[in-house]
């Protein structure tokens, strides 16, 4: 059984400013449950990862901000370069031959826009010491500002349990044992808790770093509209019920459950959907009952 | 004679099984199969040991039930039973009677499955060879199969050995496949009746959906005739969670005991389980999960989303004409995403059908004369990067966890 190593949410600040590797072959990682250790069983190997400031243990990232540039790092070799904006700062996106499609989305796009962007992590030292985080891109594409707005409120709530997790870890102290087997006890997933204890010894994390921390992410917030509850598209359940529902009274048919259950499954969808479905279009006044097992289209 | 220090070794072998039976006398029985009969060693010894082991039994040559390991095989044990319960299954078509339970020696207690005549009950002790010992659900199982023999024994050989009532109750989310005579208390929420071939004769069946507070999961009821409706709730004793399409499923056979629950108060909870968020991270850590609901973004739509050609005899995906099954076959087309949906803290492969993949991807797939390459185009432009509600079974499969959508919601593309 293998896993999909999950795409985790840290801004770009967080991003820019990650400097420890672990996992790919240095077993510094290994609390039992988390993905690292599930594929090291599994495969008994375990890619690259890297623990960010406040632990998030990454392999893989998905990010949205704006696209602001996009150029060709050298054109014989078709390795192209773009450039995802968040309201921290910038993550740095690579794509070569081997990601045809990002490689065409980037000929074609007009910048600015909003980006979302999925991608496997890199750390790179220069010889001079300075270190640069940045992404390969496994799949880019153009999104509504709805969406890069999601992104910073989810990947705020991400930050903010991370660093809530830290700051009880900073309280406890011990060996990195206790402390994982202590964070674990109160309830903490064994993902989050994984590269706590290497962040912390890493970073030097103390308190007022976290409470910087904890500034950058309330300062990120403040740009994302919270109200994208309406930039959805209606569930698909509630369409189609609704269709039916009026597709049978035009017909002259009884909308009963019955006969709406029947349609319903016919055209392939599952019973509890469309049960939950008839409810919720009772309670929001788009139906009405006017007979115990009828429906009707309120007008 | 030369031969008999070749066998030397295999007759001090035989004599650690059959202590009552004296060296010299294995040798000659030995020599006589494997030199004058020509008997393949393995077999020679097998066959002298399975002669003997009645009696053996009686003195010695048993395997304490704590040293038992899966993969041991040919074992002899003693011991009591101390849970036994019976159970009706289908293999292949064929009804089949099995008896599984526990039994114990003053050294331990293993589970067991007995798929051969089986007449003893908890608090009967019984000797037993020929067994072998599986995995099962991670521990050592002992199995007796067809060609092993149990004798009921005379008096309770084990009166250090107590039989206690069991508490077998489970709540839904606790329930692996390859559970058996397990209770529970569930409520019906749906139910219908299917059309079954039992030894070639067709027959029905009930299928549905039950819930407690905790989980949700499908129900196989093998019988003709089931005298509930959904809305009840019911306690259903001696039922067993087999995997089906990599999902337990809850089996009520002929052994089973359901009846209806009067005061539903009654239901561990009170209510059963609403339909809310779960994180993707709780998903993985769990496994399979039925009709449960996840918030997450698409971060891949994978090569294979958009046409295909379905084998119309058995529904598989056709590759170049093909059907792995059915050989070149004229097939019907279909449409699907097959995506990844993450949320931070997991992602399970996503596989969205036709109808939805429709709704979803709305008026871009309207042009009729699209090439497979430009559909999934299109899908990946409309879908990749995009938030998505969606709702479904999620089962375990080899190359990872996979959601089929029942219901799904996305975010509006954008204005233009
Ligand atoms: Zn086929």
């Amino acid at each position: 059984m293998s896993y999909r190593e999950v795409a985790r949410r840290v801004f770009a600040y967080e991003f820019n400013n990650t400097t420890m590797q672990c996992g790919g072959g240095n077993d510094t990682c290994r609390t039992e449950g988390s993905h690292v250790s599930r594929n090291l069983r599994s495969r008994n190997k375990s890619p690259t990862f890297f623990a960010t400031p406040t632990g998030a243990v990454c392999n893989r990232l998905f990010a949205v901000g704006v696209l602001t540039e996009v150029d060709r790092v050298k054109s014989d070799l078709e390795f192209w370069r773009a450039r995802v904006v968040d309201p921290t700062g910038v993550f740095v996106c690579y794509a070569g031959q081997y990601q045809p499609e990002a490689v065409k989305f980037m000929l074609e796009v007009k910048t600015p826009c909003f980006a979302a962007v999925a991608g496997k992590m890199r750390v790179h030292r220069s010889d001079e010491g300075t270190v640069y985080s940045s992404l390969r891109i496994e799949g880019i594409n153009d999104v509504s500002e709805p969406v890069r707005d999601r992104w910073v409120l989810r990947t705020a709530e991400h930050t903010r349990e991370r660093i809530k997790c830290m700051q009880t870890a900073l309280g406890l102290g011990g060996s990195k044992e206790d402390m994982i087997k202590a964070l674990i006890g109160m309830g903490y997933d064994a993902d989050t808790v994984e590269g706590v204890p290497l962040a912390v010894e890493h970073y030097q994390v103390n308190e007022e770093y976290l409470d910087s921390m904890l500034e950058m992410v309330e300062n990120a917030k403040i740009t994302a509209d919270s109200s994208i509850e309406g930039s959805y598209e209606p569930r698909y359940s509630r369409i189609e019920v609704l269709g039916i529902v009026g597709e049978l009274q035009s017909t002259g048919v009884d909308p009963s459950h019955r006969s709406i259950m029947e349609r319903a499954v016919q055209k392939g969808l599952n019973e509890l959907v469309v049960e939950d479905a008839l409810s919720e279009l009772l309670e929001e006044g788009d139906c009405y009952e006017p007979s115990n097992g009828l429906y009707r289209l309120v007008e | 004679m030369n031969d008999e220090i070749e066998l030397a070794p295999h007759v001090s072998e035989i004599k650690r099984t059959l202590s009552n039976v004296d060296e010299s006398s294995i040798l000659k029985e030995l020599g006589m199969l494997v030199l004058e009969y020509g008997i393949p060693l393995g077999e020679a010894k097998l066959s002298i040991i399975r002669k003997h082991k009645e009696s053996a039994l009686e003195i010695d040559g048993l395997r304490r039930i704590a040293d038992l390991r899966s993969g041991d095989h040919d074992v002899s044990v003693k011991g009591k039973i101390t849970f036994a319960a019976m159970r009706l299954i289908m293999i292949r078509g064929e009804e089949k009677k099995l008896c599984s339970g526990f039994m114990a020696d003053d050294s331990s207690e293993v589970p067991f499955t007995a798929f051969c005549e089986f007449d003893a009950s908890a608090g009967d002790s019984i000797s037993a060879y020929g067994a072998h010992v599986r995995l099962w659900m991670g521990e050592p199982e002992l199995v007796f199969s067809e060609s092993a023999s149990i004798h009921k024994l005379e008096g309770d050989l084990f009166p250090s050995v107590k039989v206690k009532p069991r508490d077998l109750t489970k709540e839904l989310r606790e329930f692996c496949s390859g559970d058996r005579s397990v209770n529970l208390i569930c409520k019906i929420i749906s139910l219908s009746e299917d059309a079954v071939e039992r030894r070639g004769v067709s027959g029905t069946i009930f299928k549905g959906v039950v819930a407690d507070r905790t989980a949700k999961l499908p129900m196989t009821v093998w019988s003709d005739s089931f005298e509930f409706c959904p809305g009840d709730v019911i306690q259903i004793d001696n039922a067993y969670v087999h995997e089906w399409h990599g999902m337990p499923t809850i089996n009520v056979g002929e052994y089973s005991d359901v009846s209806l629950v009067d005061d539903p108060s009654v239901l561990p909870g009170g209510s059963v389980v609403k339909l809310e968020y779960m994180s993707i991270g709780d998903v993985e850590r769990r496994g399979s999960a039925f009709d449960v609901l996840v918030d997450g973004d698409l971060t891949s739509i994978k090569k294979g989303s958009g046409l295909i050609k379905r084998c119309p005899e058995c529904g598989r995906v056709m590759r170049r004409g093909t059907c792995k099954l059915h050989g070149s076959v004229s097939g019907s087309n279909d449409l699907r995403v097959k995506a990844v949906v993450d949320d931070g803290t997991g992602a399970l492969n996503l596989v969205i059908g036709s109808e939805l993949t429709k709704y979803i991807c709305g008026d871009v797939l309207n042009d009729l004369d699209l090439d497979n390459d430009a559909v999934e185009e299109r899908i990946r432009s409309r879908l990749m990067g995009m938030p998505v509600r969606v709702r479904g079974n999620v089962s375990r499969a080899d190359f990872g966890n996979i959601m089929v959508a029942s219901d799904i919601q996305t975010m509006k593309k954008g204005a233009e």
